[in-house]
């Protein structure tokens, strides 16, 4: 099976299995599976956003 | 089926599963996506001197960001982890373009620069952020090379009120040799901006033995004389070495008072030096009566006699956006 198809196949079953409140099967699936059902498709590592992180300023603050 | 990108110069024809040399446009189903759109890798508040921008918006903030990939591979690149990285090697935030004007809002930053890596790379996410941010009121920022095709580049500076270009050095050779790009294309990007009515800077890094000669700078002087105009602020930057360019030692001090008194002495009115401690490098005097209108210090203004944009003594209107 193509690498498309699998993804696809997978993602109805995951999806299917979400409607159906199998929590345990859909959290077995592929990490990458999760992910293309999920939406948006970057392809990294979200990282948590950290509003004061953010606005820390350096030395330059007068 | 292949698709071809016509965003920057280079023109990549993409293979299904497959990025451009950007990495950023990946030919998925038969679309180019922008896969890092929405998902910037860094997020800061940084004064808008840093850009560098001397003659916009003088002393206030600017939230800066960037996303992975660029359309450039320069040897030297200092922001390389992020630009140089495949986007799924480098972490990001997931944040809309309606989300970062509101944290730009939020954190009091008058304007949004793309920077970093290179807005010409996430052009996509540049331009709805542009647009976004334009309704909200606040200035929009472009901190690039320059490397991107005229036609979305014009339509991006519908809503860019300022830009910083750097100008690697007057050589198609090192663009090709340093960069892996072209000049050409560059200089077209240069001229836009200009035409656009952008407040234009325009800056130029200068690397020992690559681009510091006499012959080098004066090329580079006189084409943004020429081209610009002699009220176009010039930035002259100190090189470190970084990434791939760690054989060459940090430019001397001497070589750039060089750089800038080339600049001067062609008649250029606002020429600064920047990545150096020092302060007379760094202020902006009247090419009128010579008198010290904007002082900085390490980035950070101090001092500003300009009224309404002109010389508080001989009256000279000073090239800028100074509210």
């Amino acid at each position: 099976m193509k690498r498309r198809s699998f993804i696809k196949v997978a993602g109805l079953l995951y999806a299917y299995s979400l409607f159906a409140k199998c929590g345990a099967f859909a959290a077995a699936m592929p990490g990458r599976v999760i992910e293309a059902v999920r939406g948006g498709f970057y392809p990294g590592k979200i990282k948590r956003l950290d509003l004061k992180a953010i606005a820390k300023q350096g030395e330059w603050k007068g | 089926m292949d698709i071809q990108c016509e965003l920057c110069p280079r023109g990549c024809l993409v293979k299904p599963g497959q990025s451009g040399d950007c990495r950023i446009r990946v030919n998925i189903d038969g679309k180019l996506l922008a896969v890092t759109y929405g998902f910037p890798c860094a997020m800061h508040v940084d004064p808008v001197e840093k850009k560098p921008l001397f003659h916009f918006m003088p002393g206030t903030k600017t939230f800066s960001i960037a996303t992975a990939g660029c359309t450039m591979h320069c040897k030297n690149c200092q922001n390389w982890e992020i630009s140089q990285s495949p986007p799924h090697l480098v972490d990001a935030y997931q944040v809309l373009p309606e989300q970062l004007v509101q944290m730009a809002i939020r954190y009091e930053c008058p304007s949004i620069s793309y920077t970093y890596t290179d807005p010409a790379a996430y052009y996509e996410y540049a331009l709805d952020c542009s647009i976004k941010a334009r309704e909200a009121g606040l200035k929009n920022i472009l901190v690039t090379a320059g490397y991107i095709n005229r036609k979305p580049y014009r339509q991006l500076c519908r809503y860019t009120d300022a830009a910083t270009i750097d100008v690697k050095a007057m050589s198609d050779k090192f663009y090709r040799d340093v960069c892996g790009s072209t000049l050409a294309p560059v200089l077209d990007t240069v001229v836009s901006t200009k035409e656009a009515g952008v407040e234009l800077e325009v800056s130029n890094l200068v690397i020992p033995t690559l681009n510091d000669s006499d012959a080098m700078l004066s090329a580079f002087v006189k084409w943004v004389k020429e081209n610009l105009g002699k009220d176009t602020p010039l930035h002259f930057l100190k090189f470190v070495p970084y990434y791939l360019m760690r054989n060459l030692p940090p430019t001397s001090e001497e070589t750039m008072g060089r750089a800038r008194d080339i600049a001067k002495a062609a008649g250029m009115e606002y020429v600064y030096v920047g990545n150096i401690l020092n302060e007379q490098w760094t202020c902006t005097f009247c090419p009128g009566c010579g008198s010290e209108l904007v002082r900085r210090h390490n980035m950070v203004m101090m001092e500003n006699h300009l009224n309404g944009g002109k010389c508080p003594k001989c009256g000279k209107k000073i090239y800028g956006v100074w509210k």
